[in-house]
């Protein structure tokens, strides 16, 4: 191996892999296994576009949230709903 | 005894007598009455008093006379003393025959007239009634014009200031700098201007056309106007607009094919992005501050057709992988073409666990293309120590990466085969000789900066030249807050058959986003172009054995100081997407 950064380089970069897997199989998002009906019950708030991860950066702009693909545009009405909600 | 007829004004027809001659009077007045009651009926008949000859024998209304006693307002029909003529105006029966005739035709044409009115009314109602069927449709149509058309843009704008500006690649498209000694150099730029306009009136074909911005850069010459005056030239730093996007997307290819993994598989043919920059610049989500790797040398977008799309299974349509390969030019979008051969790339992404959305958990990319330089057959033919605009062209790429919703983190390993030139290495700001330029510098300073061109040119352009590439880059969301730490950190080595290539650098970019709505991102950045190995001075022997040529007048047996400067920059960058 000509690099001799290449050297740390790559385990770090393996270690890094490995702690986000395990550390994301941990934090996985809506699992595949229905609520319970109490909480099902409940009205879900609109998602936060912060808390959202993109899908693609185009025409529209998509947004994946809670295991779920929206629109900027959708989200956009989603939270001005919840806002108007909120006032009344 | 009939009433008296009406309308003789003024006089009384039944006239005021003594009781003995009152008889004789009414039956004297009763042929009158009956005259006066036929000459105002239709029937023509003959009348016992007068009626004017001329008018009557010309046809048209006559005369009736009779005769009347002024002292006793008595009417005779016949005349007699102390009676004086009472003249009427009758309407002679060839008149009234005209008349009833006109009257009749009259008649017959307002009939036909109620008929045609009627009639008309008729097609009235049935032009309403279309036209009431007709809106219906018409409303829809404009109604669902925004299913049919999208129309958005993407906006990228930055503010750059640099600590040291050096040689080196772009950070972002767009961009330039001076290279060493212009420290504290700073510009507001529009890296993208995107117009993206989507046409689908039928779900199953779509058509894209997105204009983009360009900064004009390049020699022209002042133009003449007239026989003594002339005009500068104006070109240079004009933002055009050039089309980076225009392709027809066949959305429903394997629709019906009974192969519901690939049902949404789409075919384009067009200018379009090539397999791995887009899909990368997704899965990495801060283009707006910085390019990804092979983008540095590869060009996003090219025409030509490809097939792509995910393939899924299992009840929940689960993503297990989203592939995507074309046949492309040589040249990209901003180029002619100019070879007799064609560029093939490929990406596969393997998602192992089934992934809910595009990048979701983990996930394993591998990327190829293989390609020519842009030259003509003739040209390709021709002798020359230095091959790389005519040589083979290889990437590849090595993609792990694992995606959640509120943070990202990948690694990236790339190797390349003459896939990086001195126009990539020096695509922001370089030496002036690399571009054919003489630098205003002493002659020494000017000679030493052209031999490290041609070494640039003989280590980066040789037909034989291998790259590698390991990068880091990754986003964490900081709970409950708007703010997104964000970086980039990648090694570079242009040519890894050169002992100590003193244009191996490290990129670091490291940054904090802030999302202000769906639409609408900030960030503030540094970035940093690091060349790693410490200085020295490049044996000419060592460099002859890759081509070089040193410059006219250049005797030196070393090539000094060929390690340039690192580059320091701090952004503002800005992004509105619809």
């Amino acid at each position: 191996m000509k690099n001799p950064h290449l050297a740390i380089l790559l385990p770090v970069g393996l270690l890094f892999i490995g702690v986000a897997c395990a550390t994301g199989a941990a934090a996985q998002g809506p699992s595949l296994k229905s609520d319970p009906p109490s909480q099902a019950a409940k009205a879900d708030p609109p998602p936060d576009v912060t808390n959202c991860a993109i899908v693609t950066v185009s025409t529209p702009m998509l947004y994946a949230c809670k295991g779920k693909v929206y629109t900027a545009y959708q989200l956009q009405q989603l939270r001005e709903a919840a806002q108007a909600a909120h006032k009344q | 005894m009939p009433a008296p007829p009406a309308g003789l004004k003024g006089q009384h027809m039944i006239p005021t007598r003594p009781k003995s001659d009152l008889s004789f009077k009414l039956i004297e007045l009763l042929p009158v009455i009956w005259i006066l009651a036929l000459a105002l009926l239709v029937q023509p008949r003959p009348l016992f008093a007068q009626i004017a000859a001329s008018s009557a024998a010309a046809g048209s209304t006559g005369s009736l006379t009779l005769w009347t006693d002024p002292r006793t307002s008595q009417v005779f029909t016949r005349p007699g003393p102390g009676r004086v003529p009472l003249n009427l105006g009758v309407i002679a029966a060839p008149v009234q025959h005209s008349l009833e005739n006109q009257i009749q035709k009259q008649q017959v044409a307002t009939t036909k007239l109620t008929q045609q009115v009627t009639q008309q009314q008729v097609q009235t109602d049935a032009v309403v009634h279309q036209v009431n069927t007709m809106r219906p449709a018409w409303q829809n149509y404009v109604d669902s014009f925004q299913n049919k058309v999208s129309i958005g843009g993407q906006f990228w704008f930055a503010y750059q200031y640099f600590t040291h500006t050096g040689w080196g690649p772009q950070y972002l498209t767009q961009e330039n700098w001076p290279g060493p000694g212009n420290n504290g150099f700073n510009s507001f730029f529009m890296h993208r201007g995107y117009i993206n306009l989507f046409f689908y009136p039928t779900k199953d074909w779509t058509l894209r056309l997105t204009p983009n911005i360009y900064t004009m850069i390049g020699n022209t010459s002042a133009q003449a106007y007239g026989r003594s005056s002339a005009m500068p030239n104006a070109n240079v730093g004009n933002l055009g607009y050039r089309i980076k996007y225009g392709y027809v997307q066949w959305n429903t290819p394997f629709l019906n094919l009974g192969m519901d993994s690939i049902k949404n598989d789409k075919i384009i043919v067009g200018v379009q992005p090539q397999p791995i920059t887009a899909w990368e610049e997704d899965l990495y989500g801060y283009r707006f501050v910085n390019l990804t790797t092979w983008n540095m040398s590869l060009s996003s977008t090219f025409p030509g057709i490809s097939v792509q799309g995910p393939i899924t299974f299992g009840p929940e349509h689960l993503q297990y992988a989203d592939y995507n390969v074309g046949v492309f030019d040589n040249a990209s979008f901003h180029a002619i073409e100019a070879t007799d051969t064609k560029d093939v790339m490929a990406r596969l992404s393997i998602y192992p666990f089934g992934a809910k959305w595009r990048f979701d958990g983990l996930g394993f990319t591998s990327f190829y293309d293989f390609g020519y330089g842009n030259t003509t057959p003739d040209a390709a033919d021709l002798p020359t120590a230095l091959k790389g605009p005519n040589a083979e062209i290889e990437r590849f790429a090595e993609i792990v990466h694992y995606t959640a919703e509120t943070w990202g983190i990948a690694f990236e390993y790339d190797w390349g085969r003459n896939a990086w030139s001195p126009g990539n290495m020096f695509s922001a700001s370089g030496p002036a000789a690399v571009f054919g330029l003489t630098p205003n510098l002493p002659a020494p300073l000017a000679l030493n900066y052209a031999a490290y061109s041609n070494l640039a040119n003989a280590l980066l352009n040789n037909g034989r030249s291998y790259q590698q590439g390991f990068n880091f880059f990754g986003h964490y969301h900081i709970p409950n807050s708007r703010v997104t730490l964000f970086g980039w950190l990648e090694q570079w080595n242009p040519n890894t058959s050169v002992n100590t290539n003193p244009f191996d650098f490290y990129r670091v970019i490291l940054g904090a986003a802030y999302q202000w709505n769906e639409y609408l991102r900030f960030a503030i950045d540094t970035q940093n172009t690091l060349f790693f190995h410490n200085q020295y001075n490049f044996p000419v022997s060592y460099a002859k054995s890759f081509g070089f040529t040193p410059p006219t007048g250049f005797t030196s047996g070393s090539i000094p100081n060929v390690v340039t400067r690192d580059t320091h920059v701090f952004m503002l960058n800005v992004e509105y997407v619809f």
